[in-house]
């Protein structure tokens, strides 16, 4: 069913903000929410009804924010046929919220990257819409699943990085710009994208960390096969240039002579190190 | 004790076992290590036991050393009770690793080594020597001290020294030792007393001139077993002496020292050492060969004695009843004199309670445990055991430790896979300082003693099996011990997948979340959830800067930004990771909350974000994720579910060992501190994992 996605704020004053939707194919959100959701026609008149449930999230407060809380939250899919054009939001029976589609304007512009290998990269778009936003996703399978390199965004130029993308000969950007009624997807040219097998993140301890003499030193590390979509966690053996061999696993604790180290991990033929040093007792 | 080891199976049944003790080798395992220590005890003293019956060790050997080496419960035990090493307690199960395949052991060069070794003991046990007086009439000397000559009269010596005759002469406290021959006359012969002379009869011991040092025994036990061969085998290459037999007391005494070197002190003790309140020790003393004998205290809080010195040779006296609530401890000293020297002797009796340990109930913690272990356990998750103990001491005696609490406990628990019959150990306790009390406080780590499952152990059926003793005093049984076990289960769960966002706040001064920052947080959940261990996979992240107009200290981009990523899903909604949404952003202490999260809300993703390194928001967030309403205290909003507003069970982050006293707030409120209760547990524990 076409629906379009629906983000919208409560705010102080009982008015809602909302996001610009998405139109995407899906399921309308099925319950008895709070939030009546209608979608319009030119006219004003109601083409679909969706109920959504608002929420409270939690927020627990920091120091200087007691007593304050967030203010709720209605997420979901509305339905939204083809004809709609503006949509309706009303809570308990009153409006907090009734927008039309702007002028309809021309297509998005995109600036495509030339290739997915340098490590950060970015697309460049532009929308006659001024409140419009933009998602970006890619693909590594000519266009059979997809990862969204992106949350929505207004920002001209979205920058992403090219070291976690899996690799493979078919692969894809596809942006998604929308201006709350109307949804334009771009596809890019198929890229050739490196595999990258697998990667190596040391989780703990930051690089540049200074422990005392004689404590221990937690060290957590996992392995990641980008194409494969699989971790490791066994395999990893961690060592140090003053120590040498220290252990075997994704989570172990170690007691290192002082000095500056350099901790590498390796797993799978890949390794990655970080510095640490243990003061002098 | 021949007799015994005779009566081995290894020496009357000729059915060869499955497999021995792993004897030879290095090994850094303790507990092997005291088995090892236990087979060669057994080994040398059947060595020497059988050479001194007279048995021919050439055919026994072998037999010997597989009977050391046993590892039948039987032959265990045997080993345990004869070395007083916690003689009433069960033989701890044998693992893998410490065995050797019987026809391997047979075969290892170090067989043939060892055997050697308990030929040599046994020949050196089974030496024979004879001794007499014969010719002796009479011995002439005036002050009998060490260092001084005399003269043994009679005739019928020899001219000189035959190559295998030697003198004898009595020490203090009985036995006899070689004396040097200063002139050897065949009616004369002149000796110089060894420093520790005493009374009793001088002769001849002859028959020493095929003596057999036992040299290599040493070398081969040492090199073979390692360290713990080496309690028993350090002395045997500088034996230099044979076994003999003293000479024998001439009927009319004419071969006797009857008033010889320094005092003999044959006894000064108390009986028993060691008495509860209201036990009377008596001091005994009997001395020998002294002039003068005085006792008195010389530390400690015992009593003063009704004695006045000097003393008479011998005598007793019984202690009034010793009461208190505090423990005796009296040390006297007798010191006896005469012309040859001064010899003194240390007595000692402790008044004290004797602890009466019994463990009165086994936990095995995750996270948070009922005294029945009716939480369910997650397998390959970090696991500790409590074990709680009972002093069995109710009158308020204070051994140091407070009223009826006895410290110094050691213990051991094994985890033994009942499915597979695996066993493991569980370590050394901790805390250091655990006690045992009548009324053990669960909410305090140091009223049980606790121990860490290996992870291998953490799956299926396990058997926890606690031994907890009171040491006694070095090389003595304990003064009690107490054993019990209780069976838990372990459920496996799979791994929950995360889909990291690492959000950049240009507004904010805080750094950047990393994957480091993620994973301080993700600590939280690890140690408080019923997570397995590794239990999170995490997809790589995406990093994200937020615009000029999202600034995280204004509240409503908090919700913006929470429905922004549990909404993104749609927009490409075949994709190939997911997981949990988890967004990391800044620790800025001017943002007006730590975390915020949404549950699944219709059909978006499980979603939440949270400040930075900061583990229990994360895990509170992410009981929101998985669904978990609120529980109404600290002032979060609602609606609320049927959690408790307190935990009815202490908590216990196994990783950190830090315990959550009962009554702490529930987790899904907005106190601190927090920690999950059993109904938070089991919520997640039916629900791992979310997609």
């Amino acid at each position: 069913m076409r629906t379009l996605t629906f983000s919208g704020v409560v705010l102080d004053t009982g008015e809602m903000t909302l996001e610009p939707g998405f139109v995407v194919e899906g399921d309308p959100a099925r319950v008895d929410g709070e939030v009546t959701v209608e979608a319009l026609g030119r006219r004003g008149d109601v083409l679909a009804t969706t109920q959504v449930p608002l929420g409270e999230p939690c927020g627990p407060p920091r120091d200087g924010h007691a007593g304050e809380r967030p203010p709720q939250v209605a997420v979901g899919l509305v339905a939204f046929p083809a004809e709609a054009a503006g949509l309706r939001v009303t809570i308990d029976g009153r409006t907090v919220l009734e927008r039309f589609a702007p002028r309809r304007g021309r297509q998005p512009t995109v600036e495509w990257p030339r290739d997915l290998n340098a490590s950060i990269t970015s697309v460049g778009w532009r929308a006659a819409a001024e409140a419009a936003l933009a998602s970006l996703g890619y693909s590594s399978d000519g266009g059979s699943t997809w990862s969204p390199l992106s949350l929505p965004t207004s920002s001209g130029s979205i920058e992403f990085d090219t070291g976690t993308l899996a690799g493979g000969a078919r692969c894809l950007l596809e942006l998604a710009v929308t201006d709350g009624f109307r949804t334009t997807r771009v596809r890019s040219p198929e890229y050739s994208v490196k595999p990258k097998g697998w990667l190596l993140w040391i989780l703990a301890p930051v690089s540049g960390s200074v422990v005392d003499p004689e404590s221990t030193v937690s060290l957590a590390a996992q392995g990641y096969h980008v194409e494969e979509h699989r971790p490791s966690f066994d395999e990893i053996t961690w060592s140090s240039s003053l120590d040498g061999y220290v252990g075997q696993g994704a989570q172990l604790v170690a007691t290192l002579s002082p000095g500056d180290h350099t901790i590498t991990a390796t797993a799978h033929g890949v390794s990655t190190d970080i510095n640490l040093t243990v003061a002098a007792a | 004790m021949s007799r015994l080891v005779l009566g081995h199976p290894a020496f009357t049944d000729g059915s060869p076992p499955d497999a021995q003790l792993r004897l030879f080798g290095p090994t850094e395992d303790s507990e092997l290590e005291a088995l090892r220590g236990q087979s060669v005890s057994y080994l040398v003293a059947g060595a020497l036991a059988l050479g001194i019956a007279g048995h021919k060790l050439d055919e026994l050997a072998p037999a010997l050393l597989l009977a050391a080496t046993s590892v039948d419960p039987e032959s265990l035990l045997l080993r345990q009770r004869l070395l007083r090493d916690r003689p009433f307690g069960p033989p701890i199960p044998m693992i893998d690793d410490w065995l050797d395949k019987y026809d391997l052991f047979k075969g290892r060069a170090c067989f043939a080594g060892v055997i050697k070794a308990v030929l040599e003991l046994g020949k050196w046990a089974g030496q024979r020597s004879t001794a007499d007086a014969n010719g002796i009439s009479g011995i002439l000397g005036s002050a009998l001290c060490g260092g001084n000559q005399i003269t043994i009269q009679g005739s019928g010596f020899g001219g000189s020294q035959p190559a295998d005759t030697k003198i004898y002469v009595p020490v203090a406290g009985g036995g006899c030792r070689e004396a040097a021959v200063q002139n050897w006359a065949d009616s004369a012969i002149t000796v110089t007393l060894p420093s520790d002379v005493g009374e009793g009869c001088v002769g001849f011991v002859r028959g020493m001139g095929t003596f057999r040092e036992p040299q290599q025994v040493t070398g081969e036990l040492s090199i073979c077993i390692g360290a713990a061969a080496e309690i028993w085998t350090k002395g045997f290459d500088k034996v230099n002496t044979p076994i003999v037999t003293c000479p024998p007391c001439l009927p009319g005494g004419q071969n006797r020292l009857y008033i010889a070197g320094p005092p003999a002190i044959n006894t000064f003790r108390f009986t028993p050492s060691h008495v509860e309140p209201g036990g009377q020790p008596v001091l005994s003393w009997n001395v020998g060969n002294a002039t003068s004998i005085q006792i008195v205290g010389i530390s400690g809080n015992g009593p003063s004695l009704a004695l006045a010195n000097p003393v008479p040779p011998s005598g007793a006296l019984t202690l009034a009843p010793l009461g208190g609530l505090v423990p005796v401890v009296g040390r006297y000293r007798l010191t006896a004199s005469n012309a040859c020297g001064t010899k003194s002797a240390d007595a000692e009796f402790t008044m004290t309670r004797k602890p009466t340990l019994s463990i009165t109930r086994i936990e095995a913690v995750q996270g948070i445990q009922r005294v029945d272990n009716s939480v369910r356990l997650t397998a390959n998750r970090r696991t500790a055991v409590r074990v709680f103990v009972d002093s069995g001491m109710t009158d308020g005696f204070d051994l140091g430790f407070g009223a009826n609490r006895v410290g110094g406990l050691t213990g051991t628990v094994y985890a033994e896979n009942l499915t597979t019959g695996a066993a493991w150990n569980c370590g050394p306790a901790w805390p250091v300082n655990s006690q045992a009390s009548p009324m053990p406080n669960r909410d305090l780590l140091g009223d049980s003693i606790n121990f860490d499952v290996p992870l291998a152990a953490c799956n299926g059926t396990v058997r926890l099996r606690a031994v907890i003793e009171l040491p006694g005093a070095a090389g003595q049984p304990p003064l009690s011990w107490t054993t019990s076990s209780v069976t838990v289960s372990f459920t496996p769960k799979p791994t929950q997948e995360m889909l990291p966002f690492l959000i950049t706040d240009p507004s904010s001064t805080s750094p950047a979340p990393t994957m480091a920052d993620l994973f301080t947080s993700l600590t939280g959940p690890a140690g408080a959830h019923p997570f397995p261990e590794n239990g999170f996979v995490l997809n790589p992240a995406l990093n994200w800067t937020l615009g000029p107009l999202e600034n995280l200290k204004s509240g409503i981009i908090w919700s913006l930004l929470i429905a922004k990523i549990a909404a993104t899903f749609f927009i490409f909604p075949s994709t190939p990771v997911g997981g949990i949404r988890i967004g990391m952003v800044p620790n800025d202490p001017l943002y007006p909350w730590g975390g915020m999260a949404l549950p699944r809300l219709g059909a978006t993703a499980p979603s939440l974000i949270a400040v930075a390194g900061d583990p229990g928001t994360c895990t509170h967030e992410l009981g929101h994720a998985y669904g978990l309403l609120h529980a109404n205290s600290c002032g979060p909003a609602g609606p609320y579910g049927a959690l408790p507003l307190t935990i009815s069970d202490p908590g216990l982050d196994v990783a950190r060992r830090a315990i959550v006293p009962a009554g702490t707030a529930e987790m899904m409120t907005y106190c601190r501190p927090q920690w999950p209760s059993v109904e938070h547990w089991d919520y997640i524990f039916d629900r791992i994992a979310i997609s």
